[in-house]
């Protein structure tokens, strides 16, 4: 070969090099791309299912502040001695963030916490947010909330989410509350482990929603429940 | 006929522009306006000349009122002479009444014008006197300045005797002057006011003696017969029924000023009948039977009872001589109505005390859901009643006594119809626009659901959401207001009923607050008596408002017991379970299965139930035997005695599921194995246990009428106790005993009453199979009760015709704990392979924690799986099916080891008693070789067929030889059950045995002193470091177990460290035994020291249990 021949040699394959490098990526980038899309597609689905929910009630503050980090971290455990005076306080000093233009899931779990503070207000949360009831049997048995007070008379909130769907607690778990903190949070346990890590708090909310199967109730992820018991 | 008179110079009206005199006596320069027409049209021309309605003005005399007045009384034609009339009886009344009038002071200063300072109006008063014909022509000089408190109301004088003052037109709207007051003037008290008929009594007597007075004056002239007749006429318009029988006169201490003459005699004597004997008040409610005491009554303080009774203001007296009318008049004396009733043990309620502010309905309760024992119309409401109401009425008289009108459009209307002492009653209504509502606590219960004379305690759980539902603040019973209201004196009592009033329920019972902040409140109340309702308060958003009250059901009347209905109660304390055996006069003795005997006032919800559950007693029906497990609520307090129900539950597990969870976590606050543990807080848990086991065996057999006085019990115990665990127990039970009838007697126990009664477990076991599955003692009955912790083992041999005798009686630490229990914490092999058959078990397998070594909290949470019912079924059905399986093997070569090792311990035991001519050979008959206890259901399962059991029983009949050739095994048919059957089925027809004298069954030695396997455990020195030497017995032992198809591997290095963990174990219970042998030297009644063999047989089970190579 002679080096005129093999300079051509070399450039061709030099530029055969950077042209599928340069293929690549834009292979690469129109991939990443799509998959922007795609997870944007999907956030805006599940903000337009999930997120459209009237902002006239601000979360109770002992929410926030259970989905914030309590001042000085105490690993989420909130003090239970005191007067509840003294406890409300101390949400104060850590403010709670404005809700961004946007809602999140977050924003949205904490509402659905707000929502445990009265009747009206799950009622409110409930209509708002698409979802349905079911009743918690024993065995972890689950069925659906049905009669014309099911919204207030569920022990699970599902809201679903692409091809899952999210737990979260229903207003029957607040009603019942006296009886989920008894024997330092047995009941609580052993009705609702399967599908949240059961944790001591300041109030009952789910500070993260579990999410189980679409079609069944296989649980995909497990949620963190908070339940003012004291532990035993 | 006289002429009309009528008043001159009329007054000027109210809107006069006639400017004031500067001063009298002087000439004034009144402007150049045109003075007489302004003064013209200031003049009131009008009604003050129109005729007799209008007042007496402007006479330009300081005696004008006062003469006007005399002549308008005196003179009948005298256009204001009516008027007059009734001012001068309204005048007199104030007198008469005074005692009837302690908020309207009466006094009289008395001024001499010839005393009076020289000035210009003095005088003029002295110079122009009138002339009083009473004065006989003297010239008048006093004159008495009649006030009622700092008003000025009257003079008192010689003309007419009383006269109105001028200032009374500033006393208009003083109403509380006199309730003859009217407008700016008295009137006719006989026509303005309706007097009581004491009042007029005192009336009439005033005006008598006046008459007398007037009479005793009268000179004939015009003006004291026209007073006379005046009197007369006044005194015979004032009917009077006079004194009722045993009332009197009684003066009320009064100082006036009066002009001196004698016709005033009567007005300085204020008087009034006497209350002597009779009731203090007219508006005394009815207190409920048993509360009077130091609260000697309520008096109802109802502005409008006068309407509701029918009655004249005047003639309801509220208190003392204050009546309904005079607190119409001013309301504020209720304050010193108050302070007088209470000083004499009365309290004073008002109807807004009675009746609470708001009105609640329930949500959620309604319709036939809805509260059943309310009233009609209040289903779902809370009754707007303080809790006073309670010691007026019980609930079922509560229930027909209130009355609820709505709720509408225009409101509703609750009334409440109230008994009087006297026999009448009163309806009170409250009016209320609107109704708030909120949720019921969401567990509300009380305990137990009977009622009878002699049963005091009852207890109450309440457990609610606070934010969205109503809090129970306390629960009221009769017994617990009577005890509230106990004083040293009334005054006290009247306190404490006001604090009742005012929904303060605290003192009506011991109540304990697990929680009580924002987000959730729950408490236990511990009541002297049955609770008829419970007081809701409403504490949304962080208030504290009284909500109601919530009538609760009534319970039912327990049967009366009838004269010696007795009944016996056994208790069997056991490691791992506890049963408990009542005997009812002579019947079968059966067992005492704790009902739920909640009462609950509405329907609760499945979750309600688990919180009774838990905080309080189950809501289901426990079966015995039940867990010996207990509950710590870890409440700390250092001032008061632990209670149970309060500080400590026996945790029934009723969920199995979730107690193996809760379990199975190290460091909860449950707590098992009470009967072996020693430190001093163990001790007192297990008085608690049996505190509380006390109670509820009680209520079962005070639900069937049978009172704990007329209740024994008995207790069985252990010969493994070492002498101190005895003690210690037996100290627990009878502390139990006592503290648990005091607590539902509720009073100090009879010193009479007998202790309570203990037998050994093997004893009792025995008793059972002979009593109730009749194997018969003559050829000899050998029990084997296998429990938790324990064997308990009784030889039994009828040598008479009319009792059996026991002859030998002992106990092993050999038993399910370490047959099976300590197998299956480190081996789940076996619980798989059955839990694959079974989804209930698998459920409850779920739960344990992982294999590994046998911790507390796993051996409990494995406790409570192979004691529940699901367990059971498996062993029964399934586990015979695993055979071969290496989780079954395993667990086979375990069990049958153990229990193998101990049929040839009592065999050689039956051999030795024969010896000693305690047994007598039976060489043709069979013994029956009785399992039970709760392992005896893993034997029956594994023991099927008549070869294996054959196998078994050749390692007692081998070992007893000769003595006993033949044996049989018979199985219980109530695992768990014989001993608390045996302990109230016993009727002494068992001989006692003396003391238990165990084998060593393995020979031991001491330097060069030996003492053989034969010979008995007492008769070694405690004081000597005794060993196994050379375990012979149990090599033999073991040599014959692949007989059973059991081959453990057990080389030579693995026996001699199983002899070295049981020397060590030896030479700690001679220790013990030696520190703890009574000073007197005395044989215990339990074993002070284990024997060798049993002590080595144990370590070998658990080695096969917990070491995978200990089977070959």
């Amino acid at each position: 070969m002679g080096l005129l021949e093999y300079a051509v040699l070399c450039g061709f394959s030099l530029a055969t090099g950077a042209l599928g490098a340069v293929c690549a990526i834009l292979y690469v980038r129109t991939q990443a791309w799509r998959l922007r899309q795609d997870v944007a597609a999907r956030l805006q689905r599940f903000e337009s299912r999930l997120l459209d929910v009237e902002r006239r009630r601000e979360p109770r503050p002992e929410i926030r502040a259970a989905t914030a980090q309590p001042p000085g971290g105490n690993d989420g455990r909130m003090p239970l001695e005191g007067s509840w005076q003294e406890r409300r306080s101390w949400p104060s000093a850590s403010p709670v963030p404005p809700l961004p233009a946007e809602p999140s899931r977050e924003h949205f779990t904490e509402r659905a916490a707000a929502a445990l503070e009265d009747q009206q207000s799950f009622r409110e949360f409930a209509a708002s947010s698409r979802g349905s009831g079911f009743l918690l049997r024993a065995g972890a048995e689950v069925e659906p909330a049905t009669g014309p007070n099911a919204d207030t008379a569920s022990d699970l909130w599902i809201v679903p989410d692409g091809g899952s769907r999210l737990v979260y607690p229903g207003y029957n778990l607040r009603r019942s509350q006296s009886a989920l903190v008894a024997d330092a949070g047995r009941l609580a346990r052993e009705r609702l482990e399967w599908l949240y890590e059961v944790m001591p708090g300041p109030q009952l909310g789910a500070t993260r929603p579990a999410r189980v199967a679409a079609d069944d109730w296989t649980v995909m992820e497990r949620g963190i429940l908070t339940v003012p018991f004291r532990a035993g | 006929m006289a002429s009309t008179i009528r008043p001159l110079l009329p007054p000027l009206h109210d809107s006069h522009r006639v400017p004031p005199v500067p001063s009298g006596g002087a000439w004034h320069e009144l402007g150049s306006d045109d003075m007489l027409q302004v003064i013209a049209r200031g003049l009131n021309t009008g009604e003050a000349l129109r005729g007799t309605s209008g007042d007496i003005v402007s006479v330009p005399d300081v005696w004008a009122q006062l003469t006007v007045f005399h002549d308008a009384l005196i003179a009948d034609t005298h256009p204001l002479h009516g008027r007059a009339v009734g001012e001068w009886r309204g005048l007199l009344a104030c007198f008469a009444l005074a005692a009837y009038q302690p908020h309207a002071k009466l006094t009289c200063q008395l001024v001499r014008l010839s005393g009076l300072a020289d000035g210009r109006w003095a005088n003029i008063a002295r110079r122009l006197p009138p002339q009083a014909a009473l004065l006989g022509g003297r010239q008048l000089d006093e004159v008495g300045l009649v006030r009622i408190e700092s008003h000025l109301v009257a003079l008192a004088q010689p003309l007419t005797l009383l006269a109105p003052s001028r200032s009374l037109a500033d006393l208009r709207g003083e109403r509380q002057l006199g309730q003859w007051l009217q407008g700016s003037h008295f009137a006719d008290p006989l026509s303005a006011s309706r007097l009581s008929a004491d009042e007029r009594t005192v009336l009439a007597r005033f005006l008598e003696t006046l008459c007398e007075d007037l009479s005793a004056a009268q000179d004939g002239g015009h003006d004291l017969s026209a007073l006379l007749g005046l009197a007369r006429s006044f005194r015979q318009e004032t009917v009077a029924k006079g004194l009722a029988p045993g009332a009197r006169f009684e003066q009320v201490p009064a100082r006036l000023e009066l002009p001196g003459l004698s016709v005033f005699r009567a007005f300085t004597r204020h008087e009034r009948i006497s209350l002597a004997g009779g009731t203090p008040s007219d508006c005394l409610l009815r207190l409920r039977p048993g509360l009077t005491g130091p609260l000697r009554g309520i008096v109802l303080a109802d502005p409008e009872l006068d309407r509701k009774l029918g009655r004249p203001s005047s003639a309801v007296r509220v208190w003392g001589h204050v009546t309904l009318r005079h607190l119409q008049e001013k309301p504020e004396l209720v304050a010193t109505v108050r302070s007088e009733a209470q000083a004499e043990g009365y309290l004073v309620v008002g109807i807004d005390q009675l009746f609470l502010p708001k009105l609640y309905g329930v949500d959620g309760v309604e319709g036939e859901q809805g509260f059943g024992q309310h009233p009609p119309g209040a289903r779902n409401l809370l009754l707007p009643l303080s809790p006073m109401v309670l010691a007026l009425l019980d609930r079922a008289e509560l229930a027909q006594a209130c009355r609820v009108a709505g709720p509408g459009s225009g409101g509703t209307t609750v009334d409440l119809r109230l008994p009087l002492t006297d026999g009448s009653a009163v309806t009170l209504s409250k009016h209320y626009d609107s109704v708030d509502s909120s949720e019921p606590p969401f567990a509300l219960s009380v305990w137990p659901n009977f009622s009878a004379p002699w049963w005091n305690l009852q207890l109450g759980y309440s457990g609610a959401t606070t934010g969205i539902q109503f809090v129970t603040a306390g629960l009221v019973s009769l017994e617990g207001i009577r005890r509230s209201l106990l004083a040293e004196d009334g005054f006290t009592a009247v306190s404490a009923a006001a604090a009742l009033l005012s929904g303060n329920v605290s003192g009506l019972s011991a109540t304990t607050w697990f929680r009580q902040d924002r987000e959730n409140a729950s408490a236990l109340f511990e009541l002297p008596g049955s609770a008829e309702a419970a007081v809701l308060e409403d504490r949304r958003n962080g208030g504290l408002r009284a909500a109601g009250l919530l009538l609760l059901p009534e319970p039912a009347a327990a049967p009366s017991g009838g004269a010696g209905r007795s009944a016996r109660i056994g208790i069997d304390f056991g490691t791992t379970n506890t049963a408990v055996y009542m005997q009812v006069g002579t019947s079968e003795p059966e067992p005492v299965r704790i009902e739920p005997r909640h009462i609950l006032a509405y329907r609760l919800a499945e979750q309600s139930r688990d919180e009774l559950d838990a905080e309080l007693l189950p809501t289901s029906r426990v079966d015995v035997p039940f867990q010996t497990i207990l509950r710590d609520r870890l409440m700390t307090s250092a001032d008061r005695r632990r209670r149970p129900f309060r500080d400590t539950l026996i945790y029934f597990a009723q969920r199995r599921r979730v107690a193996i969870g809760k379990a199975s976590v190290a460091g909860n606050d449950i707590f098992g194995n009470l009967k072996w543990a020693e430190d001093p807080a163990a001790r007192q848990r297990i008085e608690l246990f049996l505190t509380q086991a006390v109670i509820l065996a009680l209520a079962e057999a005070g639900a069937r009428g049978i009172e704990p006085g007329q209740v024994s019990f008995r207790f069985s115990f252990p010969e493994a106790f070492r002498p101190t665990q005895y003690q210690s127990f037996a100290g627990a039970a009878r502390n139990a005993v006592r503290l648990g009838t005091e607590a539902v007697a509720g009073k100090a126990s009879d010193p009479a009453a007998p202790e309570p009664g203990f037998q050994t477990e093997s004893a009792s076991a025995a008793q059972y199979f002979i009593q109730r599955l009749r194997v018969p003692p003559t050829e000899g009955l050998i029990t084997f009760d296998i429990g938790g912790q324990t064997t308990d083992v009784a030889v039994v041999q009828s040598q008479s015709v009319d009792s059996e005798r026991l002859v030998w009686r002992g106990s092993f630490q050999l038993a399910g704990r370490h047959l099976l229990i300590e197998h299956l914490c480190e081996n789940r092999a076996v619980l798989e392979e059955l839990a694959s058959k079974r989804p209930d078990l698998a459920d409850l397998l779920a739960g344990l924690p992982p294999s590994g070594k046998a911790s507390e909290a796993r051996v409990l949470a494995t406790e409570l799986l192979v004691n529940s019912p699901a367990f059971a079924d498996a062993v029964v059905h399934d586990l015979p099916a695993l055979g071969g399986t290496p989780g079954a093997e395993r667990l086979r070569a375990v069990a049958l080891s153990g229990l193998a090792g101990l049929f040839d311990y009592l065999g050689r035991t039956v051999r030795h008693l024969a010896g000693s001519g305690l047994v007598e050979p039976r060489a043709n008959t069979a013994v029956a070789i009785c399992l039970g206890g709760r392992a005896s259901l893993l034997f029956k399962a594994l023991l099927r067929s008549e070869e294996e059991q054959q196998l078994l029983l050749g390692f007692f009949t081998a070992a007893a030889g000769e003595a006993q050739p033949r044996a049989r095994l018979v199985f219980s048919d109530a695992p768990k059950q014989e001993v608390a059957y045996g302990l109230v089925r016993d009727d002494g027809a068992v001989k006692r045995a003396g003391a238990s004298q165990p084998l060593l069954g393995e020979a031991v030695s001491y330097r060069d002193r030996r003492a053989p396997a034969a010979s008995q455990v007492y008769q070694l020195e405690l004081n000597q470091p005794w060993r196994i030497e050379d375990p012979v017995e149990f090599r033999r032992f073991v040599g014959r177990l692949p007989e059973l198809r059991v081959r453990p591997a057990l080389p030579d290095t693995a026996l001699s460290d199983l002899t070295g963990l049981a020397n060590a174990d030896i030479l700690r219970s001679l220790t013990l035994a030696q520190a703890e042998r009574a000073p007197d030297g005395s044989q215990p009644d339990t074993s002070e020291i284990e024997p060798p063999f049993i002590v080595l047989l144990r370590h070998f089970v658990h080695r096969l249990a917990t070491d995978p190579r200990a089977l070959r």
